[in-house]
């Protein structure tokens, strides 16, 4: 989905021509681009750490449970089961802090407003798509802006 | 054409669509890489279980063996949900048929440099609505994938 480039300001000198647009460009959307990344790529570390730590934290479990069922001492199996039921009362909290902060919804809408972003750059650049004879172009680019800030992902922007 | 439209085509190529491309076919091999490790270490994990079991069954009572039988299930659920977490398969998959897709596109939908000026500015705009209608779909299709990841459930505790 997400390639690793920035809107990229730095390309205005190898490109003459086209050196206000991409100027404009990065002005306009640079700032708004940069945050939806970074807050991308925050939710998802967020999202996917979280996860994880449920996943094998679920396998820690087992094997605590799995360990004092074998065990012959009372001292040791009452240890087990009580680390047991911590780990598993921690990894509840963390799914309810996850969940509730919607770390999952979040990365997904921020990597989709970046996205979005990153493909309206070129279009406004080479006066394509609804930038093609549009008589102010840098008034549609912040419209669009706002547009592809405030449209739920998944939704289609005309291109 | 002009020397604009043929410096905004040149730019386009490089910083959009090799981009794009370079991130579809390094993205695709990461994922396929990751994804055979774990089906390889998913195989390991039920030739674990299997030999367990069968010891266990057999009468041998080895502590060690009783515990890897318990426990090799949860690391194999574990090995899945980390599977379906990354989507590995099909956004492997996915990247690399939109990878093709763009490859498609460039060779044979980019403007040619011998149309006329007037032919060249339909054939650029025809190109990149395509790239990006393409592009587009893409993401689309990938926010699909990924908002229907099941999420995992924390144990319930107290099993002992």
């Amino acid at each position: 989905m997400a390639s690793s480039s920035p809107v990229g300001a730095d390309a205005a000198d190898s490109y003459p021509t086209l050196k206000r647009e991409l100027e404009t460009a990065e002005r306009i959307l640079g700032p708004a681009f940069q945050d939806a990344g970074e807050r991308a790529l925050r939710y998802q570390e967020r999202f996917r750490g979280a996860e994880l730590t449920i996943i094998y934290g679920g396998v820690v479990a087992v094997a605590l449970g799995a360990v004092a069922g074998l065990t012959e001492s009372d001292m040791l199996t009452t240890t087990l089961a009580i680390s047991e039921a911590v780990l598993a009362a921690a990894l509840g909290s963390l799914a309810f802090v996850a969940r509730s902060l919607k770390w999952h919804k979040r990365w997904l809408d921020a990597r989709w407003t970046a996205e979005t972003l990153r493909g309206e750059r070129f279009l406004f650049v080479g006066r394509q798509g609804v930038y093609a004879g549009a008589p102010e172009p840098e008034r549609l680019l912040r419209q669009r802006l706002v547009e592809a800030e405030r449209l739920s992902r998944g939704a289609k922007v005309d291109v | 054409m002009s020397s604009r439209e043929r410096e905004f085509l040149d730019f386009y190529e490089r910083q959009r669509v090799e981009d794009q491309l370079g991130y579809y076919r390094r993205t695709a091999a990461r994922l396929g890489r990751r994804d055979d490790q774990l089906i390889v270490l998913t195989g390991l994990l039920m030739f674990a279980a299997s030999a367990s079991a069968a010891v266990v069954a057999a009468g041998i009572d080895v502590i060690a063996l009783k515990a890897v039988a318990a426990l090799v299930p949860a690391i194999s659920a574990a090995v899945a949900a980390t599977r379906a977490l990354y989507e590995l398969e099909r956004n492997r998959a996915r990247y690399e048929d939109t990878y093709r897709d763009l490859e498609y596109l460039r060779a044979y939908k980019a403007p040619s440099s011998a149309l006329s000026d007037d032919d060249y500015g339909a054939a650029l705009a025809e190109y990149v609505h395509e790239v990006e209608e393409l592009l587009s779909q893409e993401q689309r299709q990938w926010v699909e994938t990924m908002e229907q990841i099941q999420l995992a459930e924390p144990p319930p505790g107290g099993t002992v």
